[in-house]
């Protein structure tokens, strides 16, 4: 295992990558602590200021006097918390229909992967605007529409995956053992799908991140007073020519995580794959 | 050795990898001499240097490849000679046949295509006489209805038309030399034969000097005046490609030959094997390479890195401390 | 072309199927456009409903739908009364259309030759800086580059308005078409560089060379054509994208495009607006990736092969 770590400490991109994360997380954590403002408090005596240290106002207030500081860092924790949910889900749903399909083959896994195909080919802006009419806005719309394309691409990787792997003689040798097909799947083939999973996980995050902003910032998203990264963005827009600021600084934090996370997911799938892309 | 002035002379050309991890040296210290019209065989197991050494003379070696010594062509010298140069040499005046004529051609231009754009580029031709040229050259290389064949893609034509096809490609602006690398490896053996027997006829009408890459001594044997044996990068045995085959000097031409396929080999008996493997890419014994799986190694081998020298009148060579006795 | 006729026609069952989906999509919930006006009395609301056709069953409203829209008739907006569909679409097509396609011409224009030019430049200075460009460009969405763009050049520099269509005038695309051409741009750069890569390692290029060919041959008729085949595939999913980009864009920018009325459609249930709006969009899709698939073929001769067996 120490082997398999030891291109981190070469790779420059994905330490730095991983060393940002690990910032922003703790800044995003432990720095509402050091505000005196909360997330929804109105200062009437100071109403759009720019950032500054008047009053502690580090990344100035908004139209209506909230603390930008403490409100971007609350958009960075719901970015982060929803990309970790929502990639969780969409790993779940994703390994378990890409082992199903990869594992049984034959037209199963033929109709199983055209479905993905298919959800691949929806642009699925639309569908979401599609569901939005039918439930609301609402987290759950939320979650649907970014668990309907999330699980995609892990799908595909665990189907191609288990496929190879059901060809190799340690599960041949499981099956001609007589072990249940469940058996099988959970002790041996899952374990060796540990390093694709974990590398398509990593990149899954910073798209599920950006399809939240981008909801967020239609307004399909995070709705007000709660913030994300998105719908601050949405409000930055609409007030940029009286107060950049308030666009300037959720978008620095959005690039800054996706980036991170972007060259994090690089290196792993640069060593972990054995797919050579 | 004949006195006449060699269309190819190659000497003391080593070919490294220095950026490989680890470097790799692929071929060290070879050296050869082809006369006009006369045929070699470069014979060795894969990952001898044979395909590093027939792309190396007409500087097509992969990027990152460091070749060093001196490679002569009608006496002008092709290392570190201009790329204007080299391409004004590849194609007009030495042709290249590559291994697997399946990917040798490119998928999305019709045959006539690949074929005249080597003339076109060397000559100023119209398509009407490129045309002409193309059609021509298919009949020689006997492929069947070559009118139609100008307009059809690779991928319509069977695997010994694809070869047929290079080959018309590689000659039809007539070189004096040709570089074939592994021709009918990746052909099944009934096509293979054709090929071969192609390349014979090619040979005595064009007097095309060949360069011929085999693994096979067999092959190598039917086609050409000389040959030269690889190992591990280095020349292990060259000679009359007649005295090396009947009578091989080196412990591993002598391997290479009783391994080599034979039509008269007699049926149920296992052809022979040579145990163990050649050292890894960016190993370098000090010794002879071979010596880790010769029969008749000792201490010295391992120590001592045998000279190519010559044992007997004719123009062999062998690389080894206790060469095989003359039969 | 029969070939390209029969595709086309193939892509009207797939067109029932997404226009059905929809329909039952947009219809599985309880409600309708006219329940949050509180301000309606009940008998105007039913006349409302009765005009639109919403009391009768949804089987039936299902079929009256299909129906008109064989006959290209999405229907009267529930919202903007004023209005059709259709009218609503005509305003905004041609706007969408303007600046989704002017934004994947600028994508393929500067990402092809910028890839070509960076798998040339192979692992030198040039190629560096470009991979790591491109890294940013697909790492930031349109709807942050659109106002970071707006706010530098509008607002700061003043060289190009911040917002407005006047007519579609080019000082008023020009922020609009950049922001969203950006990360398909640097998707397509990064995706030629890759693909011609790939194709420069192949064998046939290597016999190119050793034919003594020249090297702007080589490159322009060996290497390319074969290399942009993943490129082409790409611009299906491209346009898709321009296509959802141009959502923000024209939020941000204030166009009068198809993005439009859209989300606010949604959020108010305007069926018919919506419905349409989605199956022209979906179309404009599906007409792509059959353009793009016929481009193939024209570059694959074996592409071609598999389609007549």
């Amino acid at each position: 295992m120490r082997r398999r770590w030891h291109w981190f400490e070469r790779d420059l991109a994905a330490r730095a990558g991983l060393v940002a994360l690990a910032s922003i997380a703790l800044l995003a954590l432990a720095g509402p602590l050091a505000s005196p403002w909360r997330v929804d408090e109105l200062d009437w005596a100071r109403i759009g200021v720019a950032p500054g240290l008047e009053a502690a106002h580090w990344f100035g207030t908004d139209r209506l006097g909230r603390d930008l500081f403490v409100r971007t860092l609350a958009g960075v924790r719901v970015s982060l918390a929803i990309g970790l949910l929502a990639t969780l889900v969409s790993l779940l749903i994703g390994v378990a229909w890409g082992a199903i399909a990869g594992y049984a083959g034959g037209r199963l896994e033929g109709a199983m992967m055209r479905v993905v195909d298919v959800f691949y080919s929806l642009p699925y802006v639309f569908f979401v605007i599609l569901l939005t009419v039918t439930l609301g806005r609402s987290p759950a719309t939320l979650f649907i529409s970014i668990g309907a394309v999330g699980w995609l691409t892990m799908a595909r990787v665990v189907c191609a995956q288990t496929e190879s792997l059901r060809h190799k003689e340690f599960i041949e040798a499981a099956v001609a053992a007589g072990l249940p097909v469940r058996r099988i799947l959970v002790r041996h083939v899952l374990p060796n799908l540990a390093g694709p999973v974990l590398v398509y996980a990593t990149l899954t995050v910073p798209g599920v991140i950006l399809i939240e902003s981008f909801l967020s910032f239609l307004g399909l998203g995070v709705q007000e007073p709660a913030a994300s990264l998105g719908n601050l963005m949405a409000q930055g827009t609409a007030e940029m020519e009286s107060a950049p600021w308030m666009l300037l600084a959720p978008c620095a934090f959005l690039v800054a995580i996706v980036l991170a996370l972007g060259f994090v997911g690089d290196g792993l799938r640069d060593h972990l794959d054995p797919r050579e892309r | 050795m004949s006195a006449e002035a060699p269309l190819l002379a190659v000497l003391g050309v080593g070919v490294s990898f220095p950026g490989a991890r680890p470097p790799v040296r692929a071929l060290a210290d070879v050296e050869l001499r082809l006369l006009a019209g006369r045929s070699l065989g470069l014979v060795g197991e894969s990952g001898a240097g044979k395909s590093q050494l027939a792309l190396a003379i007409p500087g097509l070696s992969a990027p990152g490849a460091v070749v060093e010594g001196s490679i002569r062509f009608c006496g002008e010298e092709l290392i570190n000679a201009s790329p204007a140069r080299l391409r004004a040499l590849r194609g007009r005046h030495i042709g290249f046949i590559a291994q697997d004529p399946q990917a040798a051609l490119a998928p999305h231009l019709k045959v006539g295509t690949q074929l005249t754009e080597t003339l076109r580029s060397h000559h100023a031709l119209d398509a009407r006489a490129a045309r002409a040229a193309a059609l021509q050259m298919l009949e020689r290389v006997q492929v069947p209805a070559p009118a139609a064949r100008l307009g059809q893609y690779p991928h319509e034509l069977s695997g010994g038309l694809r070869q047929r096809v290079s080959i018309a490609i590689a000659l039809i602006a007539s070189p004096s030399l040709l570089i074939a690398d592994e021709p009918t490896t990746a052909l099944d053996v009934t096509v293979e034969a054709g090929i071969r027997a192609l390349f014979l006829k090619l040979r005595q009408e064009l007097k095309l000097a060949l360069v011929l890459v085999s693994h096979d001594l067999a092959v190598v044997g039917g086609l050409c005046d000389e040959i030269l044996v690889l190992y591990a990068g280095r020349v292990v045995e060259s000679g009359p490609a007649a005295a090396v085959l009947k009578d091989p000097r080196h412990h591993y031409t002598a391997a290479l030959a009783a391994a080599s396929a034979t039509l008269e080999a007699p049926l149920g008996l296992p052809l022979a094997t040579i145990a163990g493997s050649q050292p890894a890419p960016g190993v370098e014994l000090a010794g002879c390479a071979f010596a880790p799986r010769c029969p008749a190694a000792a201490a010295r081998c391992h120590a001592e890195r045998p000279p190519l020298a010559s044992v007997a009148a004719g123009g062999a060579r062998v690389a080894c401390h206790f060469p095989r006795a003359s039969a | 072309m029969s070939y390209a006729l029969r595709r086309l026609l193939g892509l009207v069952p797939t067109l029932f199927i997404i226009v059905s989906l929809a329909f039952v999509l947009v219809r599985l919930a309880p409600g309708g456009p006219f329940d949050q006006e509180q301000t309606l009395a009940p008998e105007i609301k039913a006349n409302l409903e009765r005009a639109y056709g919403l009391d009768r069953p949804l089987g039936e409203q299902y079929l009256r739908y299909l129906g008109r829209l064989a006959h290209g008739d999405l229907g009267p907006s529930m919202r903007l009364r004023d209005f059709t569909v259709n009218e609503l679409i005509a305003i905004g097509l041609p706007v969408s259309l303007t600046i989704g396609g002017l934004a994947l011409a600028l994508s393929l224009l500067i990402g092809l030759p910028l890839g070509l030019g960076a798998a040339l430049a192979r692992r030198r200075g040039l190629d560096r800086l470009l991979m790591a460009t491109t890294a940013l460009g697909i790492a930031i969405p349109p709807y942050v580059t659109a106002p970071l763009l707006a706010l530098v050049f509008g607002i700061y520099l003043r060289w190009l308005p911040v917002a407005g269509w006047e007519g579609g005038q080019l000082r008023d695309l020009v922020l609009p078409v950049v922001a969203l051409a950006l990360p398909t741009l640097a998707y397509l750069a990064r995706l030629t560089r890759a693909s011609v890569l790939e194709v420069a390692g192949l064998p046939f290029v290597r016999a190119a060379r050793a034919k003594g060919l020249s090297e702007a041959r080589i490159v322009l008729v060996h290497v390319l054509p074969p290399a942009l085949g993943p490129v082409l595939a790409y611009l299906g999913p491209a346009a898709a994208g321009i296509l959802a980009g141009s959502l923000v864009i024209e939020t941000v920018f204030g166009l009068p495009g198809m993005g439009r009325f859209l989300v606010e459609g949604a959020l108010n249930r305007d069926y018919t607006l919506v419905l349409g709006k989605v199956i022209v969009y979906a179309t404009l899709v599906l007409l792509l990736n059959l353009l793009v698939d016929l481009l193939r073929a024209l570059l694959d001769p074996r592409i071609r092969a598999r389609r007549r067996a």
